[in-house]
């Protein structure tokens, strides 16, 4: 039965909420989003895959990575770099944990019925989260929308395997931080691949450089022959391929670490 | 032994690629190379825990009993348990009798018994609850039990569902 009180606090939550927002929206005390596009949005929709302003394109239509991997594209390799750090961070304090299959727990599972559907989502969630990162300069998404969606096969597997499996499997420490490791260093390269590229031929070049600039006449080309031309967009398909590997071995460490048992660290501790 | 485990990859990287074409929504020369590479990589890492004997993918006749248990399922067999559970829903006494009951199977392969209890669960009136896999029984939950012995129950709830399964995966 519905009692007197709830039904109270129910319409008083109701009124408190529409009096707030009606305050909100007609008395300007939270800005609502204008309907139009800013200047700044204006100024990134016209120039990021405008190739007669080639100076200023990113060559690639996807507005997003064409900031997060070009315009600022030095902000975001510092800002793998830090997500790096705090996974080296989160891996030195425990780092007495041993992964092993004995130390890793029974390994029952849940029922072979959520094991078998399991096996065919553990098997599609990768590919999907490749086509994201692989797609990143064409649709929205990019390596590290890619790389969280790879990450959840792991979180999956190991809720529904149980940890002992996904440890049998190969998923070991030192294998995902050496992945995680190689996606960084490949973003490195990339970030000078255009510097030492142009330097062989005696051309000053940016750091990160994407595209041509009329004073920097260097960069990876934004379309590339493969049976049909076919647009990658410079670097931002290979920093996109990078960033999924460094994203998904990471958080996929991480939650690994997350669900290993503390009875496994205590025991190392002790035995030190 | 290798043999199988190549036909297992290579199947596997096919499953694979459907899904990345579907995902991607285009089949551009450059689309296609992209997903060859990652889906063969996927299926390598994968194809152990998707598919145990490959042969059974080239039978002809499971796949016509496949698509045989596709269309009847998904038109005749849940249309009739939707309007069960309709009558019941709109029925002024609400007639149920609410019961947990077994429900023994014979199959033996994996895809077999998870095919069996999604279909289960998939009609409305019936949940698989647990199953048990030493004594090879379903629990399931029954809105409408019209009998709690094991044998009866079975030929109300999942004896169509298992003929095509066993015939399908088995």
């Amino acid at each position: 039965m519905v009692k007197l009180k709830d039904v109270c606090i129910g319409l008083s939550l109701a009124v408190v909420a529409a009096i707030v927002s009606y305050l909100i929206i007609s008395y300007n005390i939270a800005s609502v989003a204008p309907e139009a596009n800013r200047p700044l949005a204006n100024m990134f929709l016209e120039n990021v895959f405008n190739s007669e302003k080639w100076w200023l394109w990113a060559g690639s239509p996807e507005a997003v990575t064409s900031i997060l991997w070009d315009y600022r594209g030095i902000d975001t390799v510092y800002e793998t770099a830090v997500f790096f750090l705090a996974i080296i961070a989160s891996i030195a304090l425990v780092r007495t944990l041993k992964l092993t299959p004995e130390t890793s727990g029974r390994g029952f599972g849940l029922t072979v019925i959520a094991k078998t559907v399991t096996n065919i989502v553990f098997a599609s969630i990768p590919i999907v989260a490749y086509s994201i990162a692989v797609h990143g300069h064409l649709t929205p998404g990019g390596g590290f929308q890619g790389g969280s969606a790879f990450a959840v096969a792991p979180l999956l597997a190991i809720s529904v395997f149980s940890l002992r499996v996904i440890v049998m499997r190969g998923w070991s420490k030192d294998r995902l931080l050496a992945l995680r490791t190689t996606g960084l260093l490949l973003i490195g390269l990339i970030a000078i691949i255009v510097v030492a590229l142009s330097a062989l031929k005696g051309i000053i070049a940016y750091v990160m450089q994407n595209q041509p600039k009329p004073w920097a006449p260097a960069g990876l080309s934004a379309i590339v022959d493969f049976i049909n031309p076919t647009l990658i967009s410079g670097t931002l398909f290979w920093l996109n391929i990078s960033e999924f590997l460094a994203v998904g071995a990471g958080l996929s460490l991480v939650f690994v670490l997350l669900v290993s048992p503390t009875k496994m660290l205590d025991v190392e501790v002790e035995e030190k | 032994m290798t043999k199988r485990i190549i036909a297992s990859i290579i199947a596997t990287t096919l499953f694979l690629m459907a899904i990345y074409i579907v995902y991607t929504g285009a089949i551009t020369p450059m689309d296609i190379l992209l997903g060859l590479v990652g889906s063969s990589i996927i299926a390598s890492f994968t194809a152990d825990m998707l598919l145990r004997n490959p042969n059974k993918l080239i039978d002809v006749r499971r796949w016509l009993y496949f698509l045989a248990y596709a269309f009847i399922y998904l038109t005749v067999i849940e249309l009739k348990a939707h309007l069960q559970v309709v009558k019941i829903i709109l029925h002024p006494k609400t007639p149920v009798n609410p019961s947990i009951v077994r429900i023994p199977y014979e199959v033996t392969s994996d895809y077999a018994k998870t095919t069996i209890a999604n279909s289960i669960t998939n009609t409305p009136g019936t949940v698989v609850v647990d199953i048990d896999d030493i004594r090879k029984v379903f629990y399931v939950h029954w809105i409408n039990a019209k009998s709690i012995e094991d044998r009866e129950a079975r030929k109300h709830v999942s004896s169509t569902f298992e003929k095509y399964a066993k015939k399908i995966f088995d």
